[in-house]
């Protein structure tokens, strides 16, 4: 027999509590008042065999009460007859799938060791292959069709995805609990360091009774991950910024060499970039980087990069090529592990500032204001702001945003902005009333208080220090309107209206510079770009997304590949919708404003081939194993043993718990305890 | 209807609620039915009674002139008294009177003595009250006053159950006091010998006082109900015995009733009434008990 819990066995200190009360009892009778003792003899307690076989009884059943107690709480349990028949189990084999899984011989190695490993599962046994990356998918199990598994496993691929460790053990954690039988699962990966979670706790899954790493990495692998971008202002010339990052694996054999040699000495924070680089640091590798426009090369340069390294190379002398939307191919010369992320093709962008109108129709409107906006968004050619005189229905038919003042405290505000927003447009109203008094500056100053930092306009970001507010115009709020930004006493300056389509944001403030010094301060600059990011976010395209990201379409468009072939369907690009991006390259967006390049780049995390440290990988594995684990310096590894002896005993069907027969008999005893205690008035519950 | 709302309230713990000693003594006394009495003494009130011949010495205001005129004999005109008999309350508030749930033997033993003073003081009898415990704590003289009855009263309203008995010493203190005849009425619970019992109360029995016994006991002290051992503290002396619950009930029973059959003896010889009154008994019996005995007397 074992118990689970033996401490619980400190119980049986309480034994003597009874038998204290059983004696106490016997030497202190209860003492009553009485009119006179003349006509009492003195009696000596009697003392018959008869009696104390009574109390015996009663004291042996509490005595017994306790005991069962104990070992019901101590949770005892034998190990079955048939525990000599290997129980069945049912086996989760989960295969790396994400880009870094193409690194050389990495795949190969992951299919060969699986499929080895399916080999020598017992016959008995079900079997579910997975793949995965940063999410799980089923590729095949043993209830398929004989022979399934392998055919699945064999057509298997790596995709181009990052791998999340902790989301994929909490996937298969759920996929573990729909099966009784206890679960082992093992997890073909490259050990990836930049794939754990920022959580280790999320490693843990609890229905998951067994667990095995198994590691694809045979010997150490050199990478460079590269990533650009190019840029011209004036069309002629080309300025190209080139970003490498090297990384380096190591192999099982150096990774327990470095574990152990830096077991004792450190208590570092597992995943630590010092750790692995204090072992493997290598001399710097050269790498040559060349920039080709139609398989003419345009430049090279060749430079040093040692793992664990961030290398930036500019190229600024460069010719924009002849031709409408050039693509330039930047690529490295040498061969490293993974080939996949060392060229990346890109489309010339010209920095073009995003257009914003002015309308001044309000003859009440500050000239002063006029100047203020269009300083603060024309900073760093951020955009560039035209000027219209009139209404909204004045602005050029291609116009998405606007910036105008209005009497705010007009009910409905002006009839032509709402039109204006309703098509799906934007637009910025601030206060064209005159100011109410000449001696505002009198009035003591309020400052910004509250600020929405959960909105996407990041108002947290800006530095509001310094802002005063004089003299803030009444403004009527409606339902819904979601205050942005608000005085230290609560008199809103920033709001959002609600409206079926576009973005309405209204600035309580009149910018002259008198209710208020916000127009004169470095944080107006930063209010207007935030302003205008948020409302170019509604209308614009992304120009660039990470392989895996689902890109949001409006109705009408299509959407061509890397290899130019159409990715909707007819149906489907006549609604709005989204499209996953599952590869990287140059996907064109064709729609009613014309053609749109999006460039889809890998994960430079992804492409860090750095290992996981080898104390991380067996305090993953000790959650699973009954050994102990040296304290990582997180400390979120390891498993309390009374969890792990829970999870033993709730899932082990080799087991057999006695506590199904204690808890009936305790209560047995409990009752005949009572009934025996109550049947003679002189014998009661309290012993006495 | 009447009677039966009466004997509801002449219940001992019915009594308890009213508080105020005066209001049970009317509540017991007005539930009982009661009759005049007569006196036991001849004396000198408008009911007649003889003639008889004058002799020397006697009283002239009492010859009946009338007869003298008729006859030229003196007679002395003689009555039935009603009024003129000295009744004396001894009260007993020993520590053990104290005992009794949920009256204890005091308080009907209070009850019983306010009811006998009230009935006393309706019958135009002079009233004198005393308590004790070792010794004479409290003493009332017999008087007719009109506030003979409220004194007393108040002095009962104001007793509590003191220490020890000595029932020999406090009677032989009020032996002096108590000169003229009458009726002494003993309110105890009797935790004394009998031979001592007698001792006490002979003196006054050769004095010419008529002696009536009111035994004042409690269930649980004539039957204890205890059923496993104990320790019993007495009230009086704080000595403590354990007890076997077997011995109280076969033993100390027969221990107990042979002592009240005993202290019945005793009563009998020296020609007191006796009266066992129970704190869970009605008051009525005993109010009618002492009536009787009036009546005997009277006879």
């Amino acid at each position: 027999m074992s118990l689970l819990f033996p401490l619980y066995f400190l119980g049986m200190l309480g034994l003597g509590l009874p038998w204290l009360l059983h004696r106490f009892s016997d030497q202190q009778p209860e003492e009553k008042l009485f009119p006179s003792t003349r006509f009492l003899d003195a009696t000596t307690p009697p003392v018959s065999r008869k009696r104390r076989l009574k109390y015996l009884s009663l004291l042996a059943l509490r005595v017994l009460s306790l005991v069962l107690l104990c070992f019901l709480f101590a949770q005892p349990w034998f190990a079955r007859q048939d525990q000599a028949v290997p129980a069945r189990q049912h086996h989760i084999v989960a295969i790396d799938q994400s880009m870094s899984m193409r690194a050389t011989q990495r795949w190969d190695s992951a299919v060969d060791q699986t499929q080895a490993l399916l080999d020598e599962l017992p016959s008995t046994d079900s079997v579910a292959l997975f793949g995965f990356d940063n999410t799980v998918r089923q590729v095949a199990s043993s209830d398929d069709q004989p022979g399934a598994i392998g055919r699945a496993l064999s057509s298997m691929q790596p995709g181009y995805s990052s791998a999340d460790y902790g989301r994929v053990m909490q996937l298969l954690n759920t996929r573990a609990a729909e099966h009784e039988l206890p679960v082992k699962l093992w997890l073909v990966t490259d050990q990836q360091r930049s794939s754990l979670p920022a959580q280790l706790n999320a490693l843990y899954a609890p229905q998951v009774n067994e667990f095995e790493l198994v590691s694809v990495i045979e010997q150490p692998q050199f990478n460079v991950h590269l990533a650009a971008a190019a840029q011209t202002e004036d069309g002629v010339n080309l300025r190209v910024s080139v970003q490498l990052t090297a990384s380096q694996s190591m192999d099982s054999a150096d990774s327990n060499a470095a574990a152990d040699e830096s077991a004792p000495a450190t208590q570092a924070q597992p995943g630590a970039n010092d750790e692995s680089v204090s072992v493997t640091e290598q001399a710097a590798r050269e790498v040559t980087i060349s920039v080709t426009s139609a398989d003419q090369l345009l430049t090279q340069r060749t430079t040093l990069i040692a793992p664990g390294n961030l290398e930036t190379v500019i190229f600024d002398e460069l010719i924009l090529p002849a031709g409408e939307n050039p693509v330039l191919r930047v690529a490295l010369q040498q061969q490293d592990a993974l080939a996949i992320d060392n060229a990346v093709e890109l489309v010339v962008t010209q920095a073009n500032p995003t257009p914003v109108q002015l309308l001044q129709s309000d003859r009440d409107t500050s000239a002063n204001a006029a100047v203020f906006v269009t300083t603060a968004l024309e900073t760093d050619d951020y955009a560039s702001v035209s000027v219209v005189t009139g209404n909204s229905e004045q602005v050029p038919p291609d116009t998405a945003h606007i910036v105008t003042g209005r009497d705010l405290s007009a009910d409905p505000l002006a009839l032509d902005v709402l039109q204006f927003v309703d098509a799906g447009n934007n637009a910025l109203v601030f206060d064209s009333r005159l100011s109410r008094s000449n001696d505002a500056a009198a009035r003591a100053p309020r400052e910004v208080g509250l600020v929405d930092q959960t909105h996407p306009l990041a108002l947290g970001d800006i530095d509001w220090f310094g802002i005063r507010f004089y003299d803030v115009p009444p403004l009527s709020l409606i339902d819904n309107d979601r205050i942005l930004l608000e005085t230290t006493e609560r008199e809103p300056i920033l709001i959002e209206r609600q409206v079926e389509r576009g973005r309405l944001l209204i600035l309580n403030d009149r910018l002259d510079g008198r209710g208020s010094n916000l127009p004169l301060q470095p944080a107006f600059v930063s209010l207007m770009h935030a302003l205008l990011n948020y409302f170019d976010a509604s209308t614009a395209l992304p120009t660039s997304m990470l392989v895996g990201e689902r890109l949001t379409l409006p109705a009408n468009v299509q959407v061509l590949g890397p290899d130019e072939e159409p990715l909707l369907t007819l149906d489907a690009s006549g609604r709005s919708g989204s499209l996953q991006l599952l590869q990287p390259g140059l996907y064109t967006i064709i729609g009613l404003r014309g053609e749109h390049v999006l460039r889809v780049i890998l994960d430079t995390n992804e492409s860090d081939l750095t290992t996981l440290d080898e104390r991380v990988t067996r305090a993953w594995q000790a959650r699973y194993d009954d050994v102990t684990v040296p304290d990582t310096g997180s400390g979120s590894l390891k498993l309390p043993a009374i969890d792990k002896r829970l999870l033993a005993q709730g899932n082990d069907n080799n087991r057999l718990s006695l506590w199904q027969w204690l808890l009936p008999a305790l209560i047995m005893i409990l009752i005949l305890e009572s009934w025996l205690a109550n049947r003679r008035l002189d014998v009661r519950r309290d012993g006495s | 209807m009447t009677t039966r709302v009466a004997n509801r309230l002449l219940k001992p713990e019915v009594l308890a609620r009213l508080g105020s000693l005066d209001l049970i003594a009317r509540t017991v006394v007005d539930g009982v039915t009661t009759g005049l009495h007569r006196s036991p003494h001849f004396g000198f009130s408008q009911e007649f009674a003889e003639y008889r011949a004058y002799n020397e010495g006697d009283d002239l205001r009492y010859v009946d002139w009338n007869v003298y005129a008729r006859t030229d004999r003196t007679y002395i005109k003689r009555f039935q008294g009603e009024t003129n008999t000295a009744v004396t309350l001894l009260l007993d508030t020993s520590a053990s009177m104290g005992f009794g749930s949920p009256v204890s033997k005091l308080d009907q033993a209070l009850f019983l003595v306010a009811t006998l003073a009230y009935t006393t003081r309706k019958q135009h009898d002079s009233l004198g009250v005393a308590v004790f415990d070792e010794r004479v704590q409290h003493f009332l003289a017999p008087s007719a006053r009109p506030d003979a009855l409220v004194r007393a009263l108040a002095l009962l309203e104001n007793t509590h159950a003191g220490s020890g008995t000595d029932i020999l010493d406090a009677l032989s203190s009020l032996r002096a006091s108590m000169t003229r005849r009458g009726l002494v009425i003993v309110v105890s619970d009797l935790y004394t010998d009998a031979d001592e019992l007698i001792a006490a109360l002979q003196p006054l029995a050769h004095a010419g006082q008529d002696l009536a016994l009111f035994h004042v006991l409690d269930p649980e002290e004539i039957e204890p109900s205890l059923t496993r051992i104990s320790a019993l503290r007495d009230l009086e002396t704080d000595d403590t015995v354990i007890v076997d619950p077997a011995f109280l009930q076969g033993g100390y029973r027969t221990k107990f009733a042979m002592h009240c059959a005993n202290v019945q003896q005793a009563c009998r010889r020296i020609g007191a009434d006796y009266t066992q009154v129970l704190t869970t008994d009605p008051l009525d019996a005993a109010l009618q008990a002492y009536l009787r005995f009036r009546e005997r007397r009277g006879r």
